[in-house]
């Protein structure tokens, strides 16, 4: 079986993860599609450790996975802040640091 | 060709996930994408023999931030009306996709250039020995740094999640 498949799987993950981060307004599309991109980091070292027979990659595998639950961590407790403030889950309504954002909805 | 045929599956279900969380509106439709795709994911190690990774992420990525994202967002209980409004939503997704194919392609070509020549083998690389040696022996202070990187997100988490005092 070919290496290639897995990185064009990979790689088809990483864009679909950009997309759902350019196109979308829910945040919590926002914050799964940053997990997809990060996971299809993770399947391209995967698929090298295999190729290469080196550990190498599973380590810096592994740390990515460390580095995804600490990204998941802040990123929910900021979802529930934010929410907390607004009532709303729409990403465009967060403007407070934009030239002449307002805090009110 | 057995083989084969479990990569396409699992690979059905990796894209069909990941379409999910992009095209539906429904928040638990989301989630559940989400879960279809990290679970696949798992699968794919398992393809890969490492079989390490593949206990960290149905663990750690499946096991508790898949469900941590579930309870947050049944905790939100987000209405139907308060659910952004995206009224041309498919075209940013077809004018984004057309943007994004070409570095896609960039990506897909650059590491097929610096991919060994090696097919997908039985390797004893993968498994928690091996692994555990090389990260004992070269990746330690990486693994450190990324304990206090925990702590710090940990000591992050409850204090920006804590309510603020009228």
């Amino acid at each position: 079986m070919s290496a290639e498949y897995f990185i064009a799987v990979a790689v088809v993950l990483f864009c679909m993860g950009i997309v759902g981060v350019v196109s979308r307004r829910s945040i919590f599309v926002l914050y799964m599609s940053l997990e997809l991109i990060l996971n299809s980091i993770n399947l391209i070292l995967a698929t090298f450790a295999n190729v290469s027979n080196q550990s190498a990659h599973s380590v810096l595998a592994l740390i990515i996975i460390g580095i995804i639950a600490a990204e998941a961590t802040l990123f929910l407790a900021m979802i529930v802040h934010l929410y907390r403030q607004k009532r709303d889950i729409d990403s465009s309504s967060y403007n407070l640091l934009a030239q002449g954002g307002s805090n009110d909805k | 060709m057995l083989e084969m045929i479990i990569f396409f599956v699992i690979t059905l279900f990796v894209i069909g996930g990941g379409a999910m969380v992009i095209l539906s509106t429904s928040p638990a439709l989301q989630i559940a994408g989400f879960m279809f795709c990290t679970l696949s994911l798992g699968g794919e190690y398992l393809l890969l023999h490492q079989s390490y990774l593949f206990l960290a992420q149905t663990m750690v990525v499946v096991g508790a931030i898949v469900v941590l994202t579930a309870i947050v967002i049944t905790s939100i209980n987000q209405k139907e009306s308060n659910i952004p409004k995206e009224g041309i939503r498919y075209m940013y997704i077809v004018i984004s996709t057309l943007l994004v194919t070409p570095f896609g392609l960039l990506i897909y070509k650059t590491l097929i250039s610096i991919l060994p020549k090696n097919s997908i083998e039985f390797s004893t690389k993968g498994d928690i020995n091996s692994i555990s040696i090389e990260l004992f022996s070269n990746w330690i202070l990486p693994f450190e740094i990324l304990s206090v990187l925990l702590l710090a997100s940990l000591i992050g988490a409850v204090a920006i999640g804590r309510k603020d005092k009228q």
